[in-house]
């Protein structure tokens, strides 16, 4: 009786590590199942919903039955650090979604990614060259032209109760903030909980700085011609920031407070401004629909006020060489850089679309304005995160350092210059 | 089985040998070998360095704080769980009538994954949070703190977490270990006239030992090799206030500087050693003694 039971047991633990190992995956055509991952960090998800279209995944899904989408969501501190990891350890999701500078400089998309310039969406695109990695190749689909911009989130219903209009310097910024504190409202909320969201104030004014006095001071950084501690520029927007901190015209808490803490914060009226993104002001907006938002540039240094920054191309879905599954990964691009699918992704958020055929979008009154007022004027400078070749994580922790009082401005470009040396001879960049 | 020979013969040691080799011996082999290069992940070829990453390890002052951040932490933990581990264990094995149920929920915490604790502990002990409101409420304004923002005590309110959380499980051990000594010890004792003080001093103390010992080694190692703690908590900030080792190990490795991040893990392994084999060793010889 033993022995049977044990021939049982046996037989039965051999069936299921057999099942274990090769799952029954095949479909009843004779078609074998295949599960598509596609990776990306939380914050590009929430901020770029329209690349993430559940609609456009299930009507994925419906075309190729034997295809399930998987979406892989990295926490945003360590996505570059997973992504990097998986990258060089040959064990990459199938699809992979990032911004595209960063990606070609980050996860060097050239050497790690797969060249899609000859796959049919490619014919699609309505703009070719903003895809177009400085190889000349294209390496990936991005669903937008258009790009988002940053600056200062604003409660309008605040500012025109208290009769203020928006600062054009950044004295005027200044006596908004006194007015604003006088009130007893804090003028600005500070997010800082989060590492990358203080680096949207530098990436932008840093941005429009370089763009508008020393356009090649990106290549000399990157060339280690030039140290980061070296610009006073770049120690003078620190400084603003953190004197806004330091005079009480940011609250105490923003190293407690994180970035999906700005609805309830903005929302409740005790805070007029934040940093962010025409993402941030669209969540205020669906978070409060009976409040007013909007977004005006940092007013840092003169003539910023002019141009709105905007951010590199933003969610690029790229193939890895080491795919496991890189020909459903290339029906999925194909499939995705259809008007079809990008008219249905504009359910989920407006875009101006890179696919030749689709339909316009029906911006809202802000997203309108900007569009109107900055991208089609050519009003916008590009970001500073768009033309580094390192993971710039560790600039933000040391401007957290700042606001918690272990670092000042100067000592913040300091360490970065020590680091970013570092990280550049690890990359294997010359003169590093 | 046999006192003089084997019962079983010495190849029968191969397979887990062979297991033990691929999976522990070779990488620590290897690990010690590339922490001598310039591995990073821009090269395509790996160059022998020499120490010159663990140069790097003593030079870089924020690779100095989070090896003093270790310390401090793994140093509050061990006297935090030990010393409250002890106390609870010495409550809940007196004629409690709740103390079948006291047991279980001083054991609780340990089985909560500790990304759970820190989702929960993260609001509470936010400047705004319910510890602070708690204190404002009792009266006791002064001991309001930025507990997880302010540098000078973020590690010690992490630390207090995971004291929090491992506490119970100390607790079992001591537990384990003062239902082991006989009761004919104490008896002795009180007709010998001595206090519960002595009685604590003379008797439990030393038979305590061995399970002493044992939770002092595994929360010194568990200290020293610290990582989701502060992950989850403040993930080694604000700024690099609460960086420690394994966190910093796990950030170079994810930048890509492989050399660097082993010399760094390392070097972890060493403190490990250093500090833990001496208290593994006095263990064996206890043991050998009994």
């Amino acid at each position: 009786m033993r022995r049977k039971l044990a021939k049982i047991v046996s037989v039965c633990s051999a069936l299921m590590m057999v099942a274990a190992v090769c799952p029954l995956s095949v479909q009843a055509d004779g078609q074998e199942e295949v599960t598509l991952t596609v990776e990306a960090s939380q914050e590009i998800v929430n901020n770029i919903p329209y690349a993430f279209s559940e609609d456009n995944i299930a009507a994925f899904e419906e075309k190729y039955p034997y295809i399930n989408v998987e979406l892989v969501l990295n926490p945003d501190a360590q996505n570059t650090s997973i992504l990097q990891t998986k990258l060089a350890s040959g064990q990459p999701s199938d699809l992979i979604c990032y911004n595209k500078v960063s990606a070609e400089n980050e996860l060097e998309v050239a050497k790690n990614c797969i060249n899609l310039s000859d796959e049919p969406f490619v014919d699609n695109l309505a703009d070719k060259d903003i895809l177009t990695a400085p190889d000349g190749n294209i390496y990936g689909f991005a669903f937008e032209i258009k790009t988002g911009g940053m600056g200062v989130v604003y409660n309008k219903d605040i500012f025109e109760e208290e009769g203020l209009e928006i600062p054009k310097t950044y004295d005027e910024f200044l006596a908004v903030c006194e007015t604003l504190k006088a009130d007893g409202i804090t003028p600005f909320y500070g997010p800082f909980k989060d590492v990358w969201t203080f680096q949207m104030w530098t990436s932008s004014t840093w941005g429009y700085y370089v763009a508008a006095e020393e356009p090649d001071l990106w290549d000399r950084l990157n060339h280690n011609e030039i140290g980061w501690d070296e610009i006073p520029a770049f120690q003078e927007s620190l400084e603003k920031a953190y004197n806004l901190f330091k005079d009480g015209y940011m609250q105490e808490t923003v190293l407690s407070d994180d970035y999906n803490s700005i609805p309830t914060a903005m929302g409740s009226g005790q805070y007029a401004m934040t940093v962010g993104s025409n993402t941030t002001v669209r969540d205020l907006l669906n978070a409060h629909p009976d409040k007013k938002f909007d977004m005006f540039p940092y007013p840092i240094y003169e003539g910023e006020e002019e141009y709105m920054t905007i951010s590199q191309l933003d969610a690029e879905f790229f193939i890895p060489n080491d795919a496991r599954h890189t020909e459903e990964a290339k029906l999925f691009l194909n499939f995705m850089a259809q008007p079809e699918q990008c008219d249905r992704a504009q359910e989920a958020a407006s875009f101006v679309p890179n696919v030749t055929g689709a339909r316009e979008p029906e911006f809202d009154e802000f997203e309108g304005r900007l569009y109107e007022e900055y991208n089609k004027t050519g009003k916008t400078v590009l970001e500073m995160n768009a033309y580094m070749k390192v993971d710039l994580n560790d600039l933000w922790v040391y401007y957290q350092d700042m606001f918690a009082g272990a670092k000042t401005p100067q000592e913040v470009l300091s360490a970065w210059d020590v680091t970013f040396e570092e990280l550049m001879q690890a990359k294997g960049f010359d003169n590093f | 089985m046999r006192r003089n020979g084997h019962l079983y013969s010495y190849w029968l040691v191969l397979p887990a040998l062979f297991i033990f080799g691929i999976f522990f011996v070779a990488p620590s082999i290897y690990g010690i070998y590339y922490s001598l290069t310039d591995w990073t992940i821009g090269k395509d070829s790996i160059s022998f360095v020499g120490i010159q990453n663990y140069i790097s390890i003593f030079k870089n002052s924020e690779l100095r704080l989070a090896i003093c951040n270790t310390f401090v932490y793994a140093i509050t933990v061990v006297i935090g769980k030990n010393l409250n581990g002890l106390l609870l264990a010495l409550a809940v094995n007196t004629k409690l009538k709740l103390r079948g149920y006291l047991r279980v929920v001083f054991f609780l915490p340990c089985v909560i994954s500790t990304i759970i604790i820190g989702l929960v502990f993260v609001p509470i002990l936010h400047p705004n949070g319910i510890l602070n409101s708690f204190l404002t409420a009792i009266g006791l304004d002064a001991f309001r703190q930025s507990w997880l923002v302010d540098r000078r005590i973020v590690m010690f309110t992490i630390a207090g977490v995971s004291i929090w959380q491992w506490t119970g499980y100390h607790m079992v051990v001591y537990l384990a270990g003062l239902q082991g000594i006989p009761q004919s010890y104490y008896e002795a004792a009180k007709i010998d006239g001595a206090s519960a003080l002595q009685r604590f001093r003379n008797v439990t103390f030393p038979m305590l030992a061995p399970a002493f010992n044992i939770n002092m080694l595994l929360s010194m190692i568990g200290g020293l090799k610290v990582f989701s703690e502060p992950y989850a908590l403040t993930n080694g900030g604000p700024g690099n206030a609460s960086q420690v080792i394994a966190l910093e190990v796990f950030s170079m490795f994810g930048r890509g500087q492989w050399g660097l991040g082993t010399a760094l893990n390392v070097t972890l392994t060493l403190f490990v050693s250093i500090i833990c084999v001496p208290i593994l060793i006095n263990m064996r010889k206890r043991e050998v003694e009994e």
